[in-house]
């Protein structure tokens, strides 16, 4: 069985490759009756290239000649823009001192002329409110010394009232501190009157302590004894 | 019976300090009934409290006045400082250190005044200057010369010592 495949499959090769060459020699035949036609494309091609070729130089030529006549047209414009610009700068600065000047002149008139006015006007004011000035003076001046009158008038009863006021109140403030002075004094006297008796109770019995030796201080108690024994303490 | 004895030992008091030192010496007594075995306390106790009450002690052994069986001794010790604490106290207040005969003399004095034995509380302050001050059953009596000078300064305050000066203390 494994046999006859591969008998099988090597008959099969054999015929695709007895296929194969027959192709191989159906198409050279082909191509060989392709040939002439095949050259005339050629040379049309070849016609067809030369044809380019030429008018591609002649494009350049007249393209080279075109950039030329640019280049030297834009360099004489280019100078001529440069000689005007220069121009155009003197005319503008000229123009412009020109009427920097005019403005300045106008400027100044018109200043001057504001001035003037102004000044004018400053003193027809001033004038006027010199003259009401000089009236109005004298009137505050005649109230003023009106009014310093009444108040003078007002002020020396005013003056003596308070006088008469402030000595009253002094007068009574004057008592109440005597009194104040004088109830101090008691009080610090009595004080003095107080540490005196104090000091001298204390120098007393220290005198009299010492004073009394032993045998009276035994006495002085045996008596004690007796007088507490009258009064019934035991 | 008892009460003699206890009298006997509270003779010898006169002070509170005398009091206390007893009541130590008892104290000491009646640690010592249950300890040093059958022997007499006069000789258990000699040498831990002072001899003048060892003696007070063995005395009272001589004439069978002192119990013998531990429990007794120790009741009658109980007896006696409750005996000695119910003393009265009189309180003293002097002004100079009293020597131990004169407060011998003091606490007799007042023993026979009273009619029985009393405590002295003595306390001594120089600003008594004199005489005594004292506090007995809750009575408060000043009898210091102390007292008598500040009597007389007062006194002397009703005399007007300045012209003018009104003595508002005058009383």
């Amino acid at each position: 069985m494994t046999t006859e495949v591969v008998l099988i499959a090597l008959l099969l090769n054999a015929l695709t490759v007895l296929l194969v060459l027959y192709l191989v020699y159906k198409g050279g035949k082909a191509l060989g009756e392709f040939e002439p036609y095949l050259q005339d494309v050629e040379q049309m091609r070849h016609g067809i290239a030369r044809r380019g070729n030429d008018i591609l130089e002649k494009t350049i030529t007249v393209a080279q000649e075109i950039i030329r006549n640019a280049i030297a047209t834009s360099q004489r414009n280019l100078r001529l823009s440069q000689s005007m610009e220069g121009e155009m700068e003197k005319t503008l600065q000229a123009g412009l001192e020109q009427n920097l000047s005019e403005v300045k002149q106008m400027v100044k008139n018109a200043t001057e002329g504001i001035i003037e006015a102004y000044r004018n006007q400053f003193l027809a004011m001033s004038r006027e409110i010199e003259s009401s000035g000089l009236d109005a003076h004298k009137e505050l001046l005649e109230i003023t010394k009106d009014k310093v009158d009444e108040l003078s008038k007002g002020i020396v009863q005013q003056l003596s009232e308070v006088r008469s006021t402030a000595e009253e109140k002094i007068g009574q403030e004057l008592v109440v501190a005597e009194e104040g002075i004088e109830s101090y004094k008691q009080q610090k006297i009595k004080e003095l009157d107080s540490q005196v008796y104090q000091m001298i109770s204390e120098i007393a019995k220290k005198v009299v302590g010492h004073a009394i030796d032993l045998s009276s201080h035994q006495e002085l108690v045996l008596e004690a004894l007796e007088r507490a024994k009258k009064e019934k303490l035991f | 019976m008892k009460d003699e004895v206890f009298e006997k030992f509270s003779e010898k008091v006169v002070t509170k300090e005398d009091l206390s030192v007893l009541a130590d010496q008892i104290d000491e007594a009646a640690r010592w009934v249950y300890k040093g075995g059958e022997a007499a306390l006069s000789e258990k106790i000699a040498g831990s409290v002072s001899e003048e009450f060892r003696e007070d002690i063995a005395s009272l052994e001589e004439v069978g006045k002192f119990p013998v069986s531990c429990e007794e001794q120790s009741d009658f010790f109980k007896n006696l400082k409750k005996y000695l604490e119910t003393l009265p106290v009189i309180k003293l207040t002097i002004a100079f250190g009293p020597d131990k005969d004169f407060l011998a003399g003091l606490s007799s004095r007042l023993a026979k005044q009273i009619g029985k034995r009393i405590i002295l509380e003595i306390l001594v302050k120089e600003e008594a200057v004199g005489g005594l001050i004292v506090e007995y059953g809750g009575e408060y009596r000043d009898y210091s010369l102390a007292r008598k000078l500040d009597q007389l300064m007062e006194e002397s305050k009703l005399v007007k010592i300045r012209p003018g000066v009104k003595n508002v203390q005058a009383s």
